[in-house]
């Protein structure tokens, strides 16, 4: 059998132009078929990190119309969710966990001096942002925008606003700034992965606020100072958190405890994002009919699927699209090699009249081309992969793709943007390049075969009389 | 008289065409004894390489037993006739039908890939037949760049490298000039000489000359078995075969 496929494989090998075409054909059609997988399960990896980073498979919030502007306000047009939700979710069958997160725009007045000398970066453009935003967020009286306020003595003040996430310090498996892996990975609460600085959130902290480091730097604030939000409140900064690298959900600048934001926004135990995980997806559906059921007119429920539809880069129509292109031009070019096989064995119907008179059986050359036509599907399938992974990986190398902002709404005139870029893995999986080589040998396999069953069909006199 | 090897017995081979039959072969009885040096000649379509193809076990008859060494061809199936051409038939073709993309080495090795022998000994074989043959300083080259004369050789000895008992070559000389056919008649009378059945297929008289004993087919009858000067007077219309 070894040198069965020696000689097929010197067979092909010198037969260079007829091999080129054949490998060339299967190089560029496992190349597209890679290409996509690579580009959507790359997307569909960043997405699922999105979620991952929240230790979360179903994000809950409520959307109503926007707000009219506080100083300490709910963001764009989420609304606020009672606490009792939460609990009432968290006893259902199918979850795991559910933890309530309060997020806010809280504004300050920057020309107070509060928080320990800050330098508001608060001028120029940014103002007329500010205004904008606040315009979106509802008129205020005299229908001027937020950012400049009327003080007392009739002078102008300017606002700062910082996005706040009121967070349940208890829960540490899940929520925006986690602190411990959900299934007791190698990263231990004690090892936590984004506190850079300082410590996390504890159960006894009340007007203490974790940071994000992109915030600290942008503000020129460190472990210890006193950090304004709102008009009325001051927060000690404890820790320091870099919540770069991935895209998050109700991400935030500031991180403060829960019972502190909710005393802040003044609507009692209220929440406007939950975080659920499940027990096992498949209970996905009925726990979502359940949080419909609970939430009523409005609810929007974020999970891995709809998060995906809706990233407008690479949406689900268009990723199915390509797969179906994909499929048809692999299958293209698996009838394309059939056909050079067949054309083979005619081209080359004397040789196979040669070696049945000199005693191999039908079987025999059926193998010869079934091989020959194998070792174009390998090369061409390992040569396809590797340039659909090169594609893919370039395409992953200046893609710009982002989590849709509804999930992460911070005012155009906040200090730091938005964590929703979505960081595009640009490793090739050697799952996708397995299947790019077995999709080729697949297709070589039917190829070889079509051509091995004309090859034993036909009468040795018949091959020989056109010698 | 060498005990027979070959034996036909009423032998008939029928083509189906769309709207007729073509008779290769009819009614031909003959025995070929073990060791012998037989050619056969006829004209074009007489039916010689139908009858070696027979013997040969690439074909079938429509009527009739093929035996060769004891066995019947007719009982056996198509991989048992692979069996039997790959250990005792060495096929000599008119042009030498060596693969283009494979060495002369390879090709000589081609009837052996099959087979489950240790490589060592395959190509231990495969160089023994390439110096019978004297063609072994050509056993890197291709096809392609070796003379007729030489791919004739290399074919001879692809035919020989299984030690077959019998060799069936036909019209082994058609594309050579006289030298080089010189060459080839001589190698298959040394394979003969060395005890294997040796059956000679062609039109040429020349071809056949060396042979101990001629078989003449005309429009697939056999009208002569014997010596040279046995062989009968070619007559009119020895073209083809006949439409029925």
């Amino acid at each position: 059998m070894g040198m069965l496929f020696r000689y097929a494989w010197k067979s092909f090998w010198r037969r260079r132009t007829r091999s080129t075409m054949v490998v060339a054909g299967v190089t560029l059609s496992v190349a597209l078929l890679v290409a996509v997988l690579t580009v959507t399960q790359s997307v569909e990896n960043a997405i699922a990190s999105a979620l991952d980073a929240a230790g979360a498979d179903i994000v809950v919030q409520k959307r109503v119309d926007a707000c009219p502007f506080r100083l300490v306000k709910l963001p764009k047009d989420l609304a606020t969710i009672d606490m009792a939700v939460v609990e009432r979710l968290e006893q259902h069958e199918g979850v795991a966990q559910a933890s309530g997160v309060l997020e806010l725009w809280a504004f300050h007045f920057a020309d107070t001096g509060g928080g320990g000398g800050l330098d508001l970066p608060f001028t120029g453009d940014k103002r007329s942002d500010a205004a904008d935003d606040a315009a979106e967020s509802g008129p205020m009286a005299g229908g001027q925008g937020v950012p400049m306020v009327m003080g007392e003595g009739g002078e102008m003040k300017s606002l700062q606003p910082t996005v706040v996430a009121g967070i349940d310090p208890s829960r540490r498996t899940i929520g925006p700034v986690r602190l411990a892996r959900r299934e007791g990975g190698a990263d231990g609460p004690e090892k936590c992965c984004a506190v850079t600085e300082g410590r996390y959130l504890s159960a006894d902290d009340d007007y203490h606020a974790l940071i994000t480091v992109q915030y600290a730097q942008a503000r020129g604030i460190e472990v210890g100072d006193l950090l304004p939000l709102g008009p009325h409140h001051e927060f000690e900064v404890v820790g320091l958190v870099d919540i770069s690298g991935t895209a998050r959900i109700a991400g935030a600048e500031a991180f403060i405890p829960l019972a502190s934001a909710q005393e802040m926004f003044g609507e009692g135990e209220v929440v406007d994002t939950i975080f659920v995980s499940l027990t096992s997806r498949r209970a996905s559906a009925a726990v979502e009919q359940y949080i419909r059921e609970l939430i009523g007119e409005g609810a929007s429920i974020t999970t891995e699927t709809n998060v995906e539809a809706g990233t407008a880069a690479l949406a689900a129509v268009t990723r199915n699209t390509l797969l179906a292109v994909s499929a048809f031009v692999l299958l293209f070019a698996m009838l394309a090699l059939a056909r050079n096989a067949i054309d083979g064995v005619a081209q080359r119907v004397n040789e196979v009249g040669v070696m049945k008179a000199i005693g191999w059986s039908n079987s025999e050359v059926g193998r010869l081309f079934a091989a020959e036509a194998a070792c174009a599907a390998l090369i061409g399938g390992l040569l396809g992969s590797v340039l659909g992974g090169v594609v893919g990986w370039t395409w992953g190398r200046f893609a710009d793709l982002e989590l849709p902002a509804s999930l992460n709404y911070f005012p155009p005139c906040s200090t730091t943007e938005a964590p929703l870029g979505l960081p595009l893995s640009t490793t090739p999986s050697p799952t996708v390049f397995i299947l790019g080589v077995a999709a080729a040998l697949v297709i070589g396999t039917v190829a070889g075969l079509a051509a091995a069953r004309r090859a034993a069909r036909l009468a040795p006199t018949e091959a020989l009389r056109r010698i | 008289m060498p005990r027979e090897y070959i034996s036909l017995r009423a032998v008939t081979r029928i083509y189906q065409r769309a709207h007729s039959q073509l008779a290769a072969l009819r009614d031909v009885s003959l025995s070929i004894g073990e060791g012998e040096f037989v050619g056969v000649t006829g004209h074009s379509g007489a039916g010689k390489s139908t009858l070696l193809n027979l013997i040969g076990g690439l074909d079938r008859p429509s009527g009739g037993s093929v035996v060769v060494g004891g066995t019947d061809l007719g009982a056996l199936d198509e991989d048992a006739l692979a069996v039997y051409r790959r250990q005792t038939v060495g096929f000599v073709f008119q042009n030498a039908s060596l693969v283009p993309a494979l060495t002369v080495l390879e090709n000589v090795m081609l009837p052996l890939v099959p087979l489950p022998d240790a490589e060592a000994d395959k190509l231990r074989r495969v160089e023994d037949a390439l110096a019978e043959a004297n063609i072994e300083h050509r056993a890197s080259h291709l096809p392609g760049e070796l003379s007729g004369g030489e791919q004739q050789r290399a074919a001879v000895a692809r035919a020989m490298v299984n030690d077959p008992r019998l060799i069936l070559a036909d019209e082994p000389t058609g594309e050579l000039d006289a030298e080089n056919a010189g060459r080839i008649l001589a190698l298959l009378e040394r394979l003969n000489r060395q005890g294997r059945t040796v059956i000679i297929a062609s039109h040429d008289r020349r071809t056949i000359a060396g042979t101990r004993r001629v078989l003449h087919l005309r429009e697939g009858t056999l009208v002569g078995d014997g010596g040279r000067t046995a062989e009968p007077r070619p007559e009119h219309g020895d073209t083809g075969g006949t439409q029925r």
